[in-house]
């Protein structure tokens, strides 16, 4: 009997907490009351991605207190309402249906990878609430509807970028391609080699690798060695990368590598020192860039957190920044702010001049760069 | 080629093997699958890592109190998490899935206080390689395979040669009667964990500085790896670790060289399978007479 | 064990019981209407499939007592058959998720052969590779499953034309499926092959010597768990509507086995709270940002420390501390 109790127990107990997020949930909804307006921010803090987590977490914090030290929207100060979800599906879609029940949340910066973001794209969709992701490059994920934007260049922009750079820059006639088996890294990998093969290159060899699960590279190396390539194509993050040229170095294989834009770390350097000297890799963001836009918020981010932002901390501190454009133009309320979002046009971004298409997808400018005496270098 | 990928198959598959003694040891005393084992071996390779960079500790001395600091952190675990279970006599699977709350308890802590990225992990013993043809071996490769099979010999020996040894032998055998011949029983899981826990921190400082690189998660897939490889090999049988390590180390490689990169764990995961239906006590596991 | 407690009881009590359950049944009945938000309609629909996984494990692990470490490999199964048959052959979801069920009951009997051999520590391995490799061939036949592209757009469920992908259509759809999952554990545990389970947990070589086939019954019990597992599936994938292999990671597993474990093994009420705790927990301490995952492995340590039996577990009257003495240390030879 006493079990029974307990069970019973438990059962109040849950059904009262319950009620009682409920009530929170109706209590609040009226926003202009505290003259607050809420903007969310949905990322990993927890598990293998935490650290994009941190730095959407810092970027966007940083941009919101800038905002709000110069009075805000119009006046009223902006909350960022930050939620975990570990980069899970299920978890996104959990934060996602919070979100949008939460009536004082006006938009939507995150999620971070296409698996969250296409997971919790639904939900958002049909609540009608924007969701903005600073990093997700799939291509299906604007395709969700009409509340889905991005703020990153698909593979489609990028992938021929990066061919013209191996195959002309590095001379690359005869290319290994290396790349993580995700959504990313597929449609990265298909896109480059598409067109590479417009540029007339060869791929010998085409090797994939499981994320965070295959550490030892030492295989797949042996194997492209047998092929000779003029250089390694790597479709990966920048701690397989690290560890993938610290290994061809320890099997005395000495390939040119190239990379996408997810290289642009300085954790890179740090990590993986001379093994990764040479690396080519373009990017949207360059901190060494000239541009007093980008300087600003190099000097308030260093001041803020005593740390250089890497791209990730950029393309949030962008797209915050451009989720506020449109909140000031339409005001809190989600469907506008949609519209307005759209509208954007030609915004001065740190990670470039930045405008919409017609599938909310960005079309952003590229730059080159080339790891020289340990560090990120320019090139032309 | 061949002969690298072999090589190559040999290196991981003794990392695996290191990692795995540690394992099997403890199952072998407690019949606990430990699945704090993986992160302990992460803690391991991070605190020295730490002693190293912020502390500004040569390598060995960093080195053994990190072993130490990692051992004690085994203790720990087993008084606060395990201890109090076995003396509610609880079933197996409470301390199994309470040692997955350890690690994801440490995993997690670890991020918190030495954040999530991967981290640089110096390499202290660059002894070079000796190339023999096309071929390259490191020393530190080398090393390794020695390790995994010098700790083995020592704890063998410690099993069936000395005082401390006999107690555990005892106290795996029939806890109950070994408290009554007057073995101290929890000095003896004590000591036992100690020792899991710091062959798992020499585990991890030694692939941390193999890969020259450490993360909070890489305990995670390095756990279920060496728990194959304990259980190929037999699980509680000190050499069965190794033997499972090498095997599925090589099968991993030569999948990944030979067959197709992604499904190099997927093919690791069945040879372990097949084994197992037909040698269901693993390759050196001894048959079990079954009691009544 | 159960039927024994009832039996010992009063009938006051049994009727007593017998009240608050159609309460409760009547409460949950209303719960859609009750202008709750969307956020804690989904969290009770959450709750719905893991009510099914974690029935279905117990029946497996808690009634036959066979660990395993895999069940999320079967949920996959039933996960990816629906969402195929249903986006490639558009086949509605009752016909999917059936089939979705079926394939995954398949392969709970390919996996149930080799646990006629193996015990403990093995049987856990090999459940546990099972569910890395089904994940692994997820994520590689790109052909078949898209790889980590994931499956989009999977259709909400509909029947006779009425569209059932409203939070109202998705609570009573996981409701009849939750309850028709109790209601047969609960018909399968009272009954003989319940309590054939109950005897292998106990102890296999007695039961084989009463006469129970053993073998039978323990390919049975996965086997119908793995058809609960893919059904919980099948509903997962039209419920979210996009699947890819990252949802069924060995995480997955674990969390199903601690719902049980924490639940009580071998209770069917200890399953549902279980689920209930065990799901919204993560919820509760998000607050904590980066602090959640640390405290969700605390609350996992503190819980199985309280009450190892699990909340509902009864507290087991005989240990066998020879059995546990089984297979044994070291060395060959070493004794």
């Amino acid at each position: 009997m006493k079990r029974y109790f307990s069970l019973i127990a438990i059962l109040i107990t849950f059904a009262l907490i319950f009620t009682g997020c409920t009530d929170t949930g109706n209590d609040t909804q009226d926003t202009a009351k505290d003259g607050e307006i809420t903007i969310a921010v949905a990322c990993p803090l927890t598990g293998d991605y935490a650290q994009y987590g941190e730095a959407f977490k810092r970027a966007t914090a940083l941009k919101v207190k800038e905002v709000n030290e110069n009075g805000g929207i119009d006046g009223k100060k902006i909350k960022i309402e930050l939620m975990d979800d570990k980069n899970d599906p299920k978890e996104a879609t959990n934060v996602a249906q919070r979100l949008v029940s939460n009536k004082n949340v006006v938009g939507v910066v995150g999620h971070f990878s296409s698996t969250a973001c296409l997971a919790a794209a639904p939900v958002y969709q049909k609540a009608g609430l924007v969701e903005f992701s600073p990093t997700s490059s799939h291509p299906d994920f604007t395709k969700q509807g009409t509340y889905m934007f991005r703020n990153i260049n698909t593979q489609e922009i990028e992938g021929p970028i990066v061919a013209d750079m191996v195959v002309n820059r590095m001379k690359g006639k005869k290319i290994a391609v290396i790349y993580i088996n995700n959504d990313w890294g597929i449609t990265a990998k298909d896109n480059f080699i598409k067109a590479a093969e417009k540029l007339g290159a060869e791929i010998v060899a085409e090797e994939m690798f499981i994320g965070s699960q295959t550490k030892d590279f030492t295989p797949t190396l042996t194997k492209i060695n047998e092929q000779k390539p003029d250089v390694i194509f790597l479709a990966a993050f920048y701690s397989e990368t690290g560890m993938i040229a610290q290994q061809m170095k320890q099997l005395g294989y000495d390939y040119p590598i190239a990379g996408l834009s997810s290289l642009f770390n300085e954790e890179l350097l740090k990590l993986a020192g001379d093994a990764v000297e040479g690396i080519n890799l373009p990017t949207n963001f360059f901190p060494g860039d000239p541009n007093p836009v980008v300087t600003d918020f190099l000097s308030a981010y260093e001041k803020e957190y005593g740390a250089e932002p890497d791209q990730f901390a950029a393309v949030a501190y962008d797209t915050m920044g451009m989720m506020i454009e449109a909140i000031k133009k339409a005001g809190p309320d989600r469907a506008a702010i949609r519209e307005e979002l759209a509208k954007i046009k030609d915004y001065n971004g740190v990670t470039g001049i930045i405008t919409f298409n017609e599938n909310r997808d960005v079309v952003k400018t590229m730059k080159i760069l080339e790891i020289k005496d340990g560090k990120f270098q320019l090139v032309d | 080629m061949f002969f690298q990928q072999l090589i190559n198959g040999l290196t991981l598959g003794s990392t695996y093997a290191l990692t795995a003694v540690g394992y099997t040891m403890v199952f072998g005393i407690l019949e606990l699958v430990n699945f704090s084992h993986g992160a302990v071996y992460m803690f391991g390779a991070f605190v020295v890592l730490m002693l190293m960079t912020a502390l500004k500790l040569n390598f060995m001395l960093a080195f053994v109190i990190g072993v130490i600091i990692t051992g004690l952190l085994g203790i720990t675990i087993d008084k606060i998490c395990l201890f109090p279970l076995r003396k509610k006599k609880a079933p197996k699977v409470a301390s199994l899935i309470s040692t997955i709350g350890v690690s994801i308890f440490i995993q997690n802590l670890v991020m918190l206080v030495w954040g999530s990225e991967t981290k640089n992990f110096p390499l202290v013993l660059n002894l070079g390689s000796i190339n023999i043809g096309s071929l390259k071996i490191s020393y530190l490769q080398i090393i390794i395979m020695m390790i995994a099979v010098v700790l083995m010999a020592a704890l063998t020996i410690i099993i069936r040669k000395t005082k401390i040894g006999k107690a555990m032998r005892a106290t795996a055998q029939n806890m109950e009667a070994a408290k009554l011949m007057g073995v101290n029983v929890n000095f003896v899981i004590s000591f036992t964990f100690f020792l899991g826990a710091s062959l798992a921190a020499v585990a991890g400082v030694l692939v941390g500085m193999y890969y020259q690189s450490v993360d909070p998660m890489m305990g995670f897939m390095a756990g279920l790896k060496a728990f194959a490889a304990a259980v190929l090999g037999g699980i509680g049988v000190l050499p069965g670790a190794i033997l499972g390590g090498l095997i599925i180390g090589v099968s991993e490689i030569l999948a990944a060289g030979y067959i197709h990169a992604g499904f190099r764990d997927a093919i690791a995961f069945g040879i372990l399978i097949a084994v197992l239906i037909i040698r269901p006590t693993g390759l050196l596991g001894k048959k079990v007479q079954k009691k009544v | 064990m159960k039927t024994a407690l009832d039996n010992l009881k009063g009938k006051s009590t049994k009727n007593s019981l017998k009240i608050i359950i159609i309460i409760a049944i009547a409460l949950s009945l209303l719960v859609p209407f009750l202008n709750l938000s969307s956020f804690v309609i989904r969290m009770i629909i959450m709750v719905g499939i893991y009510i099914i996984l974690g029935l279905s494990l117990n029946l497996v692990t808690g009634f036959a007592g066979q660990l395993s470490l895999g069940h999320a490999a079967f949920y996959a199964i039933g996960a990816y058959t629906s969402a195929i048959l249903s986006t490639r052959f558009e086949m509605s979801f009752f016909i999917t998720a059936l089939m979705g069920a079926l394939l995954a009951a398949f392969f709970g009997f390919l996996l149930g052969l080799p646990t006629l051999k193996l015990e403990g520590a093995y049987l856990a391995i090999v459940t546990l590779g099972f569910c890395e490799i089904v994940r692994i061939v997820a994520l590689n036949w790109m052909g078949l499953t898209r790889g980590p592209m994931g499956i989009p757009g999977i259709p909400a469920p509909s029947i006779f034309g009425i569209d059932l992908g409203t939070e109202v259509g998705y609570y009573f759809l996981i409701y009849i499926l939750a309850a028709a999952t109790i209601i047969t554990i609960y018909r399968i545990v009272n009954s003989r092959v319940g309590r054939a389970f109950i005897a292998i947990r106990e102890d296999e070589l007695a039961a084989q010597s009463m006469g129970i086939n053993t073998t039978m019954y323990k390919v049975l019990a996965f086997t119908i768990a793995a058809f609960f597992a893919g059904l919980a599936g099948s509903f997962y994938a039209h419920y979210v509507t996009y699947i890819d292999p990252q949802s069924f990671t060995f995480d997955e597993s674990i969390q199903i086995l601690s719902i049980v474990i924490l639940g009580g093994m071998g209770s069917i009420p200890g399953t549902i709270i279980g689920a209930l705790i065990l799901v919204t927990a993560p919820e509760f301490l998000r607050s904590l940002q980066d602090y959640r995952m640390v405290m969700y492995g605390a609350v996992l340590i503190i819980m199985m420390l309280t009450r190892p039996q699990g909340i509902m577990g009864a507290s087991k009257t005989k240990i066998k501390r020879n059995k546990l003495a089984s297979s044994k240390i070291s060395n060959k030879g070493g004794e």
